[in-house]
Protein backbone atom coordinates (compact mmCIF):
# COMPACT_ATOMS: atom_id res chain seq x y z
CA UNK A 1 0.00 0.00 0.00
CA UNK A 2 2.74 2.67 0.69
CA UNK A 3 5.14 1.36 -2.36
CA UNK A 4 1.69 2.93 -4.46
CA UNK A 5 1.02 5.69 -2.03
CA UNK A 6 4.51 6.51 -2.49
CA UNK A 7 4.53 6.49 -6.55
CA UNK A 8 1.40 8.30 -6.59
CA UNK A 9 3.22 11.18 -4.20
CA UNK A 10 6.34 11.12 -6.11
CA UNK A 11 4.15 11.66 -9.29
CA UNK A 12 2.60 14.24 -7.79
CA UNK A 13 5.79 16.25 -6.81
CA UNK A 14 7.16 15.56 -10.10
CA UNK A 15 4.27 17.21 -11.61
CA UNK A 16 4.25 19.87 -9.40
CA UNK A 17 8.16 20.63 -9.02
CA UNK A 18 9.51 18.61 -12.03
CA UNK A 19 9.42 22.17 -14.22
CA UNK A 20 10.61 25.38 -14.23
CA UNK A 21 7.50 26.76 -15.79
CA UNK A 22 5.85 25.74 -12.86
CA UNK A 23 8.35 25.65 -9.88
CA UNK A 24 9.51 29.64 -10.55
CA UNK A 25 5.98 31.35 -10.30
CA UNK A 26 5.51 28.96 -6.81
CA UNK A 27 8.62 29.93 -5.52
CA UNK A 28 8.36 33.76 -6.47
CA UNK A 29 4.68 34.02 -5.16
CA UNK A 30 5.99 32.02 -1.88
CA UNK A 31 9.03 33.87 -1.75
CA UNK A 32 7.82 37.01 -1.28
CA UNK A 33 5.86 36.61 1.75
CA UNK A 34 7.76 34.22 3.46
CA UNK A 35 11.16 37.46 3.05
CA UNK A 36 8.21 39.33 5.12
CA UNK A 37 6.64 37.00 7.22
CA UNK A 38 9.87 35.28 8.64
CA UNK A 39 11.83 38.28 10.43
CA UNK A 40 8.12 38.92 11.94
CA UNK A 41 7.48 35.54 13.05
CA UNK A 42 11.14 35.41 14.64
CA UNK A 43 10.28 38.87 16.38
CA UNK A 44 6.69 37.72 17.77
CA UNK A 45 8.32 35.64 20.08
CA UNK A 46 10.54 38.21 22.31
CA UNK A 47 7.13 39.67 22.81
CA UNK A 48 4.63 38.77 25.22
CA UNK A 49 1.91 40.88 24.26
CA UNK A 50 -1.96 39.51 23.43
CA UNK A 51 -1.68 40.99 20.03
CA UNK A 52 2.09 39.39 19.71
CA UNK A 53 0.51 35.88 20.48
CA UNK A 54 -2.51 36.10 17.50
CA UNK A 55 0.78 37.20 15.13
CA UNK A 56 3.21 33.99 15.96
CA UNK A 57 -0.08 31.97 15.47
CA UNK A 58 -1.01 32.81 12.28
CA UNK A 59 2.20 33.54 10.35
CA UNK A 60 3.80 30.53 11.73
CA UNK A 61 0.37 28.22 10.64
CA UNK A 62 -0.41 30.73 7.61
CA UNK A 63 3.25 29.59 5.54
CA UNK A 64 2.48 25.98 5.64
CA UNK A 65 -0.67 26.12 4.74
CA UNK A 66 0.15 28.24 2.14
CA UNK A 67 2.87 25.95 0.68
CA UNK A 68 0.10 22.54 0.68
CA UNK A 69 -2.46 24.84 -1.00
CA UNK A 70 0.09 25.49 -3.74
CA UNK A 71 1.24 21.75 -4.00
CA UNK A 72 -2.35 20.62 -3.90
CA UNK A 73 -4.54 23.13 -5.78
CA UNK A 74 -4.20 20.83 -8.81
CA UNK A 75 -3.12 17.81 -7.31
CA UNK A 76 -7.06 16.19 -7.06
CA UNK A 77 -8.45 18.64 -10.01
CA UNK A 78 -6.19 18.01 -12.65
CA UNK A 79 -6.94 14.32 -12.29
CA UNK A 80 -10.51 15.15 -13.03
CA UNK A 81 -9.38 17.87 -15.79
CA UNK A 82 -6.75 16.09 -17.48
CA UNK A 83 -9.44 12.84 -17.32
CA UNK A 84 -6.73 10.45 -15.77
CA UNK A 85 -8.31 10.01 -12.53
CA UNK A 86 -9.93 7.21 -14.35
CA UNK A 87 -6.67 5.33 -15.29
CA UNK A 88 -5.68 5.21 -11.99
CA UNK A 89 -9.39 3.78 -10.61
CA UNK A 90 -8.86 1.21 -13.71
CA UNK A 91 -5.06 0.37 -12.13
CA UNK A 92 -5.04 -3.17 -9.41
CA UNK A 93 -4.95 -0.68 -6.41
CA UNK A 94 -7.21 0.47 -3.96
CA UNK A 95 -9.19 4.04 -3.77
CA UNK A 96 -7.35 4.30 -0.41
CA UNK A 97 -3.93 4.18 -2.11
CA UNK A 98 -4.94 7.01 -4.44
CA UNK A 99 -6.36 8.97 -1.58
CA UNK A 100 -3.21 8.36 0.35
CA UNK A 101 -0.34 9.15 -2.62
CA UNK A 102 -2.27 12.20 -2.78
CA UNK A 103 -2.60 13.37 0.29
CA UNK A 104 0.82 12.56 1.14
CA UNK A 105 1.91 14.93 -1.31
CA UNK A 106 0.29 18.02 -0.01
CA UNK A 107 0.79 16.80 3.93
CA UNK A 108 4.37 15.91 3.18
CA UNK A 109 5.78 19.42 1.60
CA UNK A 110 3.96 21.31 4.48
CA UNK A 111 5.55 19.48 7.03
CA UNK A 112 8.61 20.20 5.08
CA UNK A 113 7.82 23.88 5.37
CA UNK A 114 6.94 23.58 8.68
CA UNK A 115 9.97 21.69 9.87
CA UNK A 116 12.21 24.21 8.25
CA UNK A 117 10.25 27.35 9.78
CA UNK A 118 10.67 25.57 13.45
CA UNK A 119 14.13 24.83 12.79
CA UNK A 120 14.83 28.79 12.12
CA UNK A 121 12.91 29.45 15.15
CA UNK A 122 14.37 27.12 17.50
CA UNK A 123 18.14 28.04 16.13
CA UNK A 124 17.44 31.70 16.99
CA UNK A 125 15.93 31.32 20.39
CA UNK A 126 17.93 31.17 23.49
CA UNK A 127 15.32 29.18 25.43
CA UNK A 128 12.16 27.22 24.19
CA UNK A 129 8.65 27.39 26.55
CA UNK A 130 6.52 24.40 26.24
CA UNK A 131 3.72 26.75 24.77
CA UNK A 132 6.41 27.13 21.67
CA UNK A 133 6.60 22.97 21.66
CA UNK A 134 3.51 22.06 21.71
CA UNK A 135 2.86 25.05 18.45
CA UNK A 136 5.53 24.12 16.66
CA UNK A 137 5.10 19.96 16.64
CA UNK A 138 1.46 20.01 17.41
CA UNK A 139 -1.18 22.40 16.23
CA UNK A 140 1.61 23.26 13.44
CA UNK A 141 1.49 19.47 11.75
CA UNK A 142 -2.26 19.26 12.41
CA UNK A 143 -3.20 22.17 11.16
CA UNK A 144 -1.46 21.44 7.67
CA UNK A 145 -2.92 17.56 7.89
CA UNK A 146 -6.43 19.42 8.67
CA UNK A 147 -6.20 21.70 5.52
CA UNK A 148 -5.04 18.88 2.89
CA UNK A 149 -8.38 16.80 4.19
CA UNK A 150 -10.69 19.81 4.01
CA UNK A 151 -8.98 20.88 0.55
CA UNK A 152 -9.74 16.87 -0.66
CA UNK A 153 -13.29 16.99 0.52
CA UNK A 154 -13.77 20.47 -1.16
CA UNK A 155 -12.10 19.17 -4.68
CA UNK A 156 -14.01 15.69 -4.41
CA UNK A 157 -17.14 16.82 -3.40
CA UNK A 158 -17.18 19.92 -5.25
CA UNK A 159 -15.50 19.47 -7.95
CA UNK A 160 -17.08 22.32 -10.23
CA UNK A 161 -16.23 24.77 -7.49
CA UNK A 162 -12.87 23.84 -6.86
CA UNK A 163 -12.17 24.19 -11.22
CA UNK A 164 -13.72 27.84 -10.78
CA UNK A 165 -11.24 29.06 -8.36
CA UNK A 166 -12.56 27.52 -4.81
CA UNK A 167 -9.78 24.85 -4.04
CA UNK A 168 -7.54 28.61 -2.94
CA UNK A 169 -10.41 29.09 -0.66
CA UNK A 170 -11.09 25.68 0.49
CA UNK A 171 -7.55 25.30 2.98
CA UNK A 172 -7.97 29.46 4.03
CA UNK A 173 -11.60 27.97 4.99
CA UNK A 174 -10.02 25.37 7.34
CA UNK A 175 -7.37 28.14 8.81
CA UNK A 176 -10.49 30.34 9.41
CA UNK A 177 -11.67 27.67 11.26
CA UNK A 178 -8.43 26.98 13.45
CA UNK A 179 -8.34 30.26 14.06
CA UNK A 180 -12.07 31.36 15.45
CA UNK A 181 -11.09 28.15 17.83
CA UNK A 182 -8.01 29.90 18.78
CA UNK A 183 -9.64 32.92 19.52
CA UNK A 184 -12.48 31.52 21.46
CA UNK A 185 -9.49 29.85 23.90
CA UNK A 186 -7.47 32.68 24.24
CA UNK A 187 -10.93 34.35 25.75
CA UNK A 188 -11.53 31.52 28.09
CA UNK A 189 -8.32 30.27 29.16
CA UNK A 190 -6.53 34.16 29.84
CA UNK A 191 -3.75 33.38 27.43
CA UNK A 192 -2.71 30.60 29.55
CA UNK A 193 -0.62 29.60 25.81
CA UNK A 194 -0.33 25.67 27.36
CA UNK A 195 -3.79 25.02 27.82
CA UNK A 196 -4.94 26.94 24.91
CA UNK A 197 -2.39 24.70 22.98
CA UNK A 198 -3.53 21.97 24.69
CA UNK A 199 -7.07 21.91 23.94
CA UNK A 200 -6.72 23.20 20.32
CA UNK A 201 -4.32 20.59 19.51
CA UNK A 202 -7.32 18.41 20.97
CA UNK A 203 -10.16 19.91 18.98
CA UNK A 204 -8.01 19.57 15.96
CA UNK A 205 -6.92 15.67 16.15
CA UNK A 206 -11.10 15.33 16.34
CA UNK A 207 -11.36 17.72 13.50
CA UNK A 208 -8.75 15.95 11.48
CA UNK A 209 -10.72 12.61 12.19
CA UNK A 210 -13.32 13.90 11.05
CA UNK A 211 -12.35 15.22 8.12
CA UNK A 212 -10.14 12.20 7.05
CA UNK A 213 -13.11 9.87 7.87
CA UNK A 214 -15.22 12.92 5.25
CA UNK A 215 -12.42 12.80 2.98
CA UNK A 216 -12.20 8.99 2.41
CA UNK A 217 -15.49 8.63 1.86
CA UNK A 218 -16.00 11.05 -0.63
CA UNK A 219 -12.82 9.69 -2.53
CA UNK A 220 -15.15 7.41 -4.37
CA UNK A 221 -14.90 5.66 -7.79
CA UNK A 222 -18.30 6.38 -8.70
CA UNK A 223 -18.20 9.98 -7.53
CA UNK A 224 -15.23 10.49 -8.93
CA UNK A 225 -15.59 8.77 -12.41
CA UNK A 226 -19.17 10.98 -12.93
CA UNK A 227 -17.18 13.88 -12.13
CA UNK A 228 -15.16 13.68 -15.17
CA UNK B 1 -17.33 -16.10 -22.98
CA UNK B 2 -14.38 -13.41 -21.86
CA UNK B 3 -17.00 -10.79 -22.04
CA UNK B 4 -20.64 -10.89 -20.73
CA UNK B 5 -23.42 -8.50 -20.60
CA UNK B 6 -27.02 -10.08 -18.65
CA UNK B 7 -30.25 -8.05 -18.18
CA UNK B 8 -27.23 -5.12 -17.93
CA UNK B 9 -29.38 -1.67 -16.28
CA UNK B 10 -27.59 1.17 -15.20
CA UNK B 11 -29.68 4.31 -14.36
CA UNK B 12 -28.11 7.97 -13.51
CA UNK B 13 -30.88 9.94 -11.13
CA UNK B 14 -33.45 8.15 -12.76
CA UNK B 15 -32.17 8.87 -16.09
CA UNK B 16 -31.96 5.29 -17.75
CA UNK B 17 -28.30 5.04 -20.01
CA UNK B 18 -28.71 1.45 -20.43
CA UNK B 19 -31.70 -1.12 -20.44
CA UNK B 20 -31.51 -4.61 -19.49
CA UNK B 21 -28.62 -5.22 -22.28
CA UNK B 22 -27.64 -8.68 -23.03
CA UNK B 23 -24.24 -9.52 -25.03
CA UNK B 24 -21.06 -11.31 -24.86
CA UNK B 25 -17.95 -11.15 -25.92
CA UNK B 26 -15.57 -14.71 -26.95
CA UNK B 27 -11.99 -14.81 -26.64
CA UNK B 28 -9.78 -13.64 -28.78
CA UNK B 29 -12.57 -11.75 -30.86
CA UNK B 30 -12.78 -7.74 -31.62
CA UNK B 31 -16.51 -6.37 -30.87
CA UNK B 32 -17.51 -3.23 -32.20
CA UNK B 33 -19.90 -1.45 -29.93
CA UNK B 34 -21.92 1.05 -32.45
CA UNK B 35 -24.40 3.71 -32.04
CA UNK B 36 -24.86 7.22 -32.06
CA UNK B 37 -23.50 9.63 -29.29
CA UNK B 38 -25.49 9.60 -25.62
CA UNK B 39 -26.62 5.91 -27.13
CA UNK B 40 -24.77 4.46 -23.79
CA UNK B 41 -21.70 3.07 -25.53
CA UNK B 42 -19.05 4.65 -22.57
CA UNK B 43 -21.22 3.76 -19.54
CA UNK B 44 -20.79 0.11 -21.31
CA UNK B 45 -17.05 0.77 -21.06
CA UNK B 46 -17.00 2.09 -17.83
CA UNK B 47 -19.06 -0.94 -16.41
CA UNK B 48 -16.87 -3.37 -17.72
CA UNK B 49 -13.97 -1.18 -16.63
CA UNK B 50 -15.20 -1.42 -12.94
CA UNK B 51 -15.55 2.77 -12.75
CA UNK B 52 -19.23 2.21 -12.85
CA UNK B 53 -21.20 -0.57 -11.04
CA UNK B 54 -24.50 -1.66 -12.61
CA UNK B 55 -28.02 -0.99 -11.19
CA UNK B 56 -29.39 -4.17 -12.34
CA UNK B 57 -28.26 -7.23 -14.19
CA UNK B 58 -24.88 -8.44 -13.78
CA UNK B 59 -21.38 -8.34 -15.94
CA UNK B 60 -18.91 -10.08 -16.14
CA UNK B 61 -15.13 -9.92 -17.06
CA UNK B 62 -13.22 -13.47 -17.62
CA UNK B 63 -16.01 -14.92 -15.31
CA UNK B 64 -15.60 -12.30 -12.47
CA UNK B 65 -18.72 -9.85 -11.90
CA UNK B 66 -17.55 -6.47 -12.30
CA UNK B 67 -19.46 -5.55 -9.05
CA UNK B 68 -17.67 -7.59 -6.46
CA UNK B 69 -14.75 -8.81 -8.13
CA UNK B 70 -13.44 -5.19 -9.55
CA UNK B 71 -10.07 -6.36 -7.62
CA UNK B 72 -9.60 -8.94 -10.19
CA UNK B 73 -10.94 -7.88 -13.30
CA UNK B 74 -7.93 -5.04 -13.30
CA UNK B 75 -5.34 -6.36 -13.75
CA UNK B 76 -6.38 -8.16 -16.60
CA UNK B 77 -8.08 -5.19 -18.40
CA UNK B 78 -6.37 -2.20 -20.42
CA UNK B 79 -8.56 0.56 -20.53
CA UNK B 80 -8.50 2.89 -23.64
CA UNK B 81 -10.71 6.50 -22.76
CA UNK B 82 -11.93 8.67 -25.29
CA UNK B 83 -10.06 11.81 -24.19
CA UNK B 84 -6.77 10.10 -23.66
CA UNK B 85 -6.13 10.73 -19.64
CA UNK B 86 -2.32 11.15 -19.70
CA UNK B 87 -0.39 13.88 -17.62
CA UNK B 88 0.13 16.84 -20.02
CA UNK B 89 3.16 17.78 -18.11
CA UNK B 90 5.57 14.36 -18.20
CA UNK B 91 7.18 12.50 -21.00
CA UNK B 92 6.16 10.01 -22.91
CA UNK B 93 8.58 7.55 -21.03
CA UNK B 94 7.61 8.98 -17.85
CA UNK B 95 3.69 8.61 -18.29
CA UNK B 96 4.16 4.68 -19.19
CA UNK B 97 6.67 4.22 -16.39
CA UNK B 98 4.41 5.86 -13.94
CA UNK B 99 1.94 3.24 -15.55
CA UNK B 100 3.77 0.48 -15.06
CA UNK B 101 4.62 1.29 -11.95
CA UNK B 102 0.67 1.17 -10.64
CA UNK B 103 0.90 -2.44 -11.86
CA UNK B 104 3.49 -3.24 -9.50
CA UNK B 105 6.03 -3.82 -12.58
CA UNK B 106 9.34 -4.28 -11.79
CA UNK B 107 11.98 -0.86 -12.89
CA UNK B 108 13.89 -3.41 -15.22
CA UNK B 109 10.41 -4.95 -16.81
CA UNK B 110 9.01 -1.81 -17.26
CA UNK B 111 12.01 -0.43 -19.20
CA UNK B 112 12.09 -3.47 -21.43
CA UNK B 113 7.76 -2.96 -21.74
CA UNK B 114 8.52 0.79 -22.60
CA UNK B 115 11.24 0.02 -25.39
CA UNK B 116 9.03 -2.84 -27.09
CA UNK B 117 6.33 -0.57 -26.74
CA UNK B 118 8.33 2.24 -28.49
CA UNK B 119 8.78 -0.67 -31.52
CA UNK B 120 4.91 -1.66 -31.38
CA UNK B 121 4.04 2.09 -31.84
CA UNK B 122 6.96 3.86 -33.13
CA UNK B 123 7.28 6.52 -31.09
CA UNK B 124 10.71 6.13 -30.40
CA UNK B 125 11.36 10.12 -31.96
CA UNK B 126 9.11 11.10 -29.26
CA UNK B 127 10.06 9.71 -26.19
CA UNK B 128 11.39 12.45 -24.14
CA UNK B 129 8.51 14.68 -25.27
CA UNK B 130 5.80 15.80 -23.07
CA UNK B 131 2.36 14.71 -23.98
CA UNK B 132 1.14 18.52 -24.23
CA UNK B 133 3.50 18.86 -26.77
CA UNK B 134 2.27 16.04 -29.14
CA UNK B 135 -0.24 15.54 -31.75
CA UNK B 136 -3.91 14.40 -31.23
CA UNK B 137 -2.51 11.13 -33.23
CA UNK B 138 0.74 10.24 -31.08
CA UNK B 139 -1.87 11.19 -28.03
CA UNK B 140 -3.74 8.55 -28.76
CA UNK B 141 -0.70 6.36 -29.75
CA UNK B 142 0.29 6.49 -26.18
CA UNK B 143 -3.04 5.60 -24.81
CA UNK B 144 -2.88 2.70 -26.42
CA UNK B 145 0.59 1.84 -25.54
CA UNK B 146 -0.55 2.98 -21.88
CA UNK B 147 -2.77 0.62 -21.67
CA UNK B 148 -0.67 -1.90 -22.93
CA UNK B 149 1.93 -1.39 -20.21
CA UNK B 150 1.15 -4.70 -18.01
CA UNK B 151 0.10 -6.82 -20.97
CA UNK B 152 -3.79 -7.03 -20.26
CA UNK B 153 -5.58 -9.86 -22.23
CA UNK B 154 -8.79 -8.11 -22.96
CA UNK B 155 -8.88 -4.03 -23.95
CA UNK B 156 -11.64 -1.91 -24.09
CA UNK B 157 -11.22 0.94 -25.96
CA UNK B 158 -13.86 3.63 -26.17
CA UNK B 159 -14.16 5.91 -29.30
CA UNK B 160 -10.00 4.94 -30.13
CA UNK B 161 -10.41 6.75 -33.41
CA UNK B 162 -12.45 10.08 -32.35
CA UNK B 163 -11.34 13.56 -33.41
CA UNK B 164 -8.29 11.83 -35.30
CA UNK B 165 -7.53 12.72 -39.31
CA UNK B 166 -8.50 9.78 -41.32
CA UNK B 167 -4.82 8.79 -41.84
CA UNK B 168 -4.06 8.93 -38.39
CA UNK B 169 -7.58 7.07 -37.88
CA UNK B 170 -6.54 4.33 -40.27
CA UNK B 171 -3.01 3.93 -38.20
CA UNK B 172 -4.93 3.62 -35.22
CA UNK B 173 -7.30 0.97 -36.24
CA UNK B 174 -3.92 -0.80 -38.03
CA UNK B 175 -2.34 -1.38 -34.62
CA UNK B 176 -5.70 -2.38 -33.43
CA UNK B 177 -5.56 -5.36 -36.19
CA UNK B 178 -1.91 -6.20 -35.39
CA UNK B 179 -3.23 -6.42 -31.32
CA UNK B 180 -6.10 -9.06 -33.17
CA UNK B 181 -3.52 -11.30 -34.26
CA UNK B 182 -1.71 -11.13 -31.06
CA UNK B 183 -5.18 -12.66 -29.62
CA UNK B 184 -6.38 -10.17 -27.42
CA UNK B 185 -10.05 -9.52 -26.98
CA UNK B 186 -11.43 -6.20 -28.06
CA UNK B 187 -14.65 -4.31 -26.70
CA UNK B 188 -14.21 -0.51 -28.87
CA UNK B 189 -16.69 1.72 -29.96
CA UNK B 190 -16.58 3.75 -33.09
CA UNK B 191 -17.45 5.69 -35.76
CA UNK B 192 -15.74 4.53 -38.38
CA UNK B 193 -17.78 1.69 -39.81
CA UNK B 194 -16.01 1.19 -42.46
CA UNK B 195 -13.09 0.40 -41.17
CA UNK B 196 -14.34 -1.11 -38.07
CA UNK B 197 -15.72 -3.93 -40.41
CA UNK B 198 -12.22 -4.77 -41.63
CA UNK B 199 -11.14 -4.82 -37.93
CA UNK B 200 -14.19 -6.40 -36.27
CA UNK B 201 -16.03 -10.06 -36.02
CA UNK B 202 -19.12 -9.21 -34.16
CA UNK B 203 -21.04 -5.81 -33.36
CA UNK B 204 -23.84 -4.61 -31.25
CA UNK B 205 -26.10 -1.95 -32.18
CA UNK B 206 -27.01 0.53 -29.50
CA UNK B 207 -29.61 3.10 -29.06
CA UNK B 208 -31.26 5.45 -26.16
CA UNK B 209 -29.54 2.50 -23.97
CA UNK B 210 -31.09 -0.42 -25.63
CA UNK B 211 -29.16 -3.11 -28.21
CA UNK B 212 -31.09 -3.34 -30.97
CA UNK B 213 -28.88 -5.84 -32.69
CA UNK B 214 -26.16 -7.85 -31.80
CA UNK B 215 -24.18 -10.47 -33.71
CA UNK B 216 -21.22 -11.88 -35.96
CA UNK B 217 -21.29 -9.06 -38.89
CA UNK B 218 -21.86 -11.78 -41.82
CA UNK B 219 -24.75 -13.13 -39.85
CA UNK B 220 -26.39 -9.90 -39.41
CA UNK B 221 -25.74 -8.62 -43.09
CA UNK B 222 -26.94 -12.01 -43.98
CA UNK B 223 -30.47 -11.30 -41.81
CA UNK B 224 -30.83 -7.60 -42.82
CA UNK B 225 -29.76 -8.49 -46.79
CA UNK B 226 -27.33 -5.21 -46.69
CA UNK B 227 -24.20 -4.86 -48.19
CA UNK B 228 -22.24 -3.22 -45.49
CA UNK B 229 -22.12 -2.74 -41.85
CA UNK B 230 -22.85 0.96 -42.65
CA UNK B 231 -26.05 0.28 -44.47
CA UNK B 232 -26.59 -2.38 -41.14
CA UNK B 233 -26.53 1.28 -38.82
CA UNK B 234 -28.33 3.36 -40.94
CA UNK B 235 -31.21 0.35 -41.46
CA UNK B 236 -31.15 -0.29 -37.48
CA UNK B 237 -30.63 2.73 -35.91
CA UNK B 238 -32.57 4.73 -38.49
CA UNK B 239 -35.41 2.74 -38.36
CA UNK B 240 -35.50 2.81 -34.42
CA UNK B 241 -35.35 6.75 -34.71
CA UNK B 242 -37.75 6.76 -37.15
CA UNK B 243 -39.87 4.87 -35.15
CA UNK B 244 -39.12 6.48 -31.46
CA UNK B 245 -40.03 10.10 -33.78
CA UNK B 246 -43.25 8.10 -35.00
CA UNK B 247 -44.43 7.32 -31.23
CA UNK B 248 -43.52 10.60 -30.08
CA UNK B 249 -45.60 12.13 -32.91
Amino acid sequence: MIEIAATICKKELKIRFGSKRVLLPMLFSLGIPMLVFIPRLLDTFSQTEYESEFLRFLLFLIIPVMVTTLVGINTFINEIRWKTIKLLLVAPISENEIFLGKSMACIVTGLITQTLLSGIILFTRNSVELSTILLLFTIGPLSVIFTTFIFIIGTSRFPSIAEGGGSILMPMGGLLIIFSIFFLLMGYFHMNMIFVYTILALVLTFFVYVTYFLAKRWFNREILVLST
Amino acid sequence: MLIKAINLTRKFNGFTALKDINFHVELGEVFAYLGPNGAGKTTTVNIFATLLTPTSGKATVAGYDVTTEGVKIRPLIGYVPEDFGLYPSLTISENLDFTGSLYKISKNNREGKIEELFDFFDLWEKKNVPISALSKGTKQKVNLARALMHNPKILFLDEPTSGLDPLMAKEVLNMILKLKKENKTILMTTHLLARAEKVCDSIALINKGEILCEGKISQIKTKLNTSSLEDVYFAVIGENNDRNCRNNL
